[in-house]
């Protein structure tokens, strides 16, 4: 438990600079490859005696890039594509930008000038955006390239990712090169869209290449004809601090380079994304297949059997880390409300002290409750980098605006009439808060703490976008490896804590209840 | 000691509304006095010029010799007592506790002054002061709104329309323990009300107010024999003939 905590605290003091002996802080965005390399680059490191962290499944692009640039984290794979168009920027001639060699060394250029980032050689293989239908829309429409897709595309319905759709080089450079329109566009999560095309909901999606999804669906993948999408050469991109001060872990991700081919890479995410296989397992075979790390004969092939035993084994096989996550899930949490209830309550009652700022204070607030969790979080990244502290700013907004409200409505709404007594008979106004209007508020107030408390330890299950961890971890996890059991170890234990922790504030309610409104004892 | 209650034309505007239009007013220590009129005649306003929940525009406010600018206001509210409607009472406070709130705002609280003041309305402290407010009647919540305004031994009683809640039978002893106590004390009590009978019941000294100004003051049978306007003789009229039946 103390280890835990310890843990905790360190994390939020992540991007200070610390003692040599730091560990290598590894991420990963949130679908199965990029799970799988980072996987592969920690135990490289590992298996080398170098210390490492892994913060695996950031929400996007922007946000493990933004963590990178921030040195919160140290090194995640990326593409090279991604790195020119979403977040250079840059728009190269014809000549440069299909080229790989060009591109990569474009990038390795730019990033190196603009952040002091490293891009190590391409480990090998090219995971290029894969535009995929079913075999009976193919035959129906005759669709083969993304030309004949821009024929048929207004009888289809896309379901693309979020990702896709915002990026340069994803649905909006697409659709100036194909003149491609749909006859709707509907934002998937990258585990469940093959499942969606598969079953019928949407016609079109967004892959890539080494899905290993792409076979068991049986899916058509729609040729590029016009190559428009860019060379996506994938590789090891490494943020300032790593390339300046750790050669040795360089050194040995570099040993990745050159070696993973796309029939490799294919198999690998088969085994990750089809057959549900431990993906530290399978990156560890792979790497002993590589002769990168030694290991006994037959390791990694253990987790694909244990995959096929029940739930409950499962679940008690990852007891620790369910244990870990629950924990780190419920102090993410409590500190959050602890702040809300601490900031929340003396700004309600100083609204009410001023009315006539206080619909504009509330009409602030509630608009920060209607931004999106994972936008406000998104938010937070510039403010605070990753991790713990933009966790508990965001879910500490949430939490705000319903401790404020119930504060204000609560003891502005006391009993008019005790309140204009009192006054009359010669209270003083602070009397009068704390004998009258606050006690009488407190049930109204304490329904608003525990809608917050509902929020956020729901809304703390996203926090694992900006790697804070909690019981969201295995549910962004499981949900980029298409892995039902794994989302349901965050899952189960999230739905349990909500209903608890309700449970517990309803007592607290009962204690605090003003005692005329408690039931009598007989 | 009891104290006189005085305003020299007094004015006050609540925005566009006039509720009270040069209204001066004397009412003498120790007596009991009743202002009538209907809602919106600023009857409230002028009862609560006194403990300065209202501070008039223009004109001056007398208590006992004092002018209330000079006081402070919250000195000021625990020197006079006060009694509303509905009571306002604090429902999650106990009999006893509400009794003692001023005394406990000036830290004077004592409970030996809290059983006086029980007492003097009629209640039993030891039955009731352990109770709260919604385990009472409403007769017997106003008794203990009175006990309150009477515990930190207040020097005049402002009573805004006490019995107004209250049904027939619990009125008329409600109104029975406030006399008995102004009679005790010799308290100076200044009643607003929209009820004539109710007044001419309670006191000898009527004051009749309308649109912001006094129609005409005095006894009940001076209203009767020569009302000074329409409105005194339409009011009289009217509380003549409900005690009139219908079919004669």
């Amino acid at each position: 438990m103390k280890k835990f905590f310890l843990s905790f605290f360190a994390a939020s003091a992540l991007g200070a600079q610390n003692a040599p002996a730091r560990p290598v802080v590894i991420a990963s965005k949130p679908f199965g490859e990029s799970y799988l390399l980072a996987e592969m680059f920690a135990q490289v490191l590992e298996s080398r005696g170098m210390p490492v962290t892994r913060r695996f499944g950031f929400g996007a692009t922007e946000v493990a890039f933004g963590a990178l640039r921030s040195n919160s984290i140290d090194v995640y794979p990326e593409y090279t594509g991604t790195g020119l168009i979403a977040i250079l920027h840059d728009s190269l001639p014809d000549s440069i930008a299909r080229d790989p060699l060009r591109v990569y060394a474009h990038v390795s250029r730019e990033f190196s000038r603009r952040w002091g980032m490293r891009w190590l050689p391409p480990l090998g293989f090219e995971n290029t955006y894969a535009i995929a239908v079913r075999q009976e829309t193919a035959a129906k429409y005759n669709l083969k390239t993304l030309t004949d897709l821009a024929r048929a595309g207004p009888n289809l319905n896309a379901g693309l990712t979020a990702d896709f759709i915002g990026r340069p080089d994803g649905l909006a450079g697409l659709r100036k090169a194909y003149d491609l329109t749909f006859k709707s566009v509907r934002s998937l999560s990258p585990a469940l869209k093959y499942q969606a095309l598969a079953q019928g909901g949407v016609d079109v999606v967004d892959g890539y290449s080494t899905d290993g999804l792409l076979a068991k669906y049986d899916l058509v993948v729609l040729l590029d004809d016009k190559r428009f999408f860019p060379p996506y050469q994938a590789a090891a991109l490494a943020g300032d601090r790593l390339a300046v001060t750790n050669p040795r872990a360089i050194a040995a991700l570099s040993l990745l380079s050159g070696k993973l081919d796309e029939r490799t890479m294919r198999g690998l995410n088969q085994r990750v994304e089809v057959n549900h296989e431990d993906a530290a397992s399978v990156a560890k075979s792979a790497l002993s297949a590589l002769g990168l790390i030694d290991t006994p004969d037959g390791a990694g092939s253990t987790e694909s059997t244990s995959s096929r035993a029940g739930f409950l084994q499962y679940l008690l096989d990852h007891r620790s880390n369910i244990i870990d996550q629950t924990l780190r899930h419920l102090l993410l949490s409590a500190l959050a409300l602890l702040a809300a209830i601490v900031i929340g309550i003396p700004l309600g009652l100083a609204l009410e002290r001023r009315r006539h700022a206080a619909e504009g204070t509330l009409a602030v607030l509630g608009v920060i409750e209607t931004i999106p969790s994972i936008a406000l979080l998104a938010f937070m990244l510039p403010l605070f980098g990753v991790g713990v502290a933009p966790a508990l700013t965001a879910l500490w907004l949430y939490a705000l605006y319903p401790v404020v409200r119930a504060t204000y409505t609560g003891v502005r709404e006391a009993d008019p009439d005790a309140v204009e007594a009192a006054e009359a008979l010669g209270t003083t106004p602070s009397q009068r808060l704390l004998w009258i209007r606050l006690p009488l508020a407190t049930p109204v107030i304490m329904s608003g703490v525990r809608t917050a408390a509902v929020i956020i330890v729901g809304a703390a299950t996203l926090a694992a976008f900006i790697g804070a961890g909690g019981l969201g971890e295995p549910i962004v996890q499981g949900l980029a490896l298409a892995d039902t059991r794994l989302v349901l170890t965050g899952a189960i234990p999230a739905a349990i804590l909500a209903v608890l922790v309700d449970r517990i504030l309803a007592i607290g309610e009962r204690i605090l209840r003003p005692p005329h409104l408690r039931t009598k004892r007989s | 000691m009891s104290v006189s209650l005085d305003t020299q034309e007094v004015s006050k505007r609540f925005g566009p509304v006039v509720a009270l239009d040069n209204v001066s007013l004397s009412v003498p220590a120790e007596s009991f006095t009743a202002i009538v009129g209907e809602s919106g005649s600023g009857k409230t306003t002028l009862l609560r010029c006194f403990n300065r929940m209202v501070d008039p525009d223009s004109g001056s406010v007398t208590v006992g010799d004092r002018d209330v600018r000079e006081s402070d206001p919250i000195e000021l509210r625990r020197s006079i007592g006060y009694v509303q409607q509905h009571g306002g009472l604090l429902p999650h406070w106990t009999v006893s506790k509400n009794v003692a709130l001023i005394l406990r705002a000036m830290n004077r609280e004592s409970s030996e002054s809290v059983k006086a003041s029980l007492s003097l309305v009629g209640l039993d402290p030891v039955k009731f002061g352990s109770r709260f407010p919604r385990e009472l009647s409403g007769g017997q919540r106003q008794r203990v709104a009175l006990a309150r305004a009477l515990a930190a031994k207040p020097r005049a009683l402002l009573l805004d329309e006490p019995f107004g809640a209250l049904d027939a039978v619990s009125r008329g002893e409600v109104q029975d323990a406030f006399i008995a106590v102004q009679r005790e004390l010799a308290l100076t009590m200044l009643l607003v009300t929209h009820d004539l009978s109710e007044a001419a019941r309670l006191s000898r000294d009527i004051v009749v107010m309308k649109n912001g100004k006094i129609e005409q003051r005095g006894h009940v049978a001076e209203l009767r024999d020569s009302p000074a306007t329409e409105y005194v003789a339409a009011l009289i009229g009217s509380a003549m003939r409900q005690l009139e039946p219908l079919q004669a």
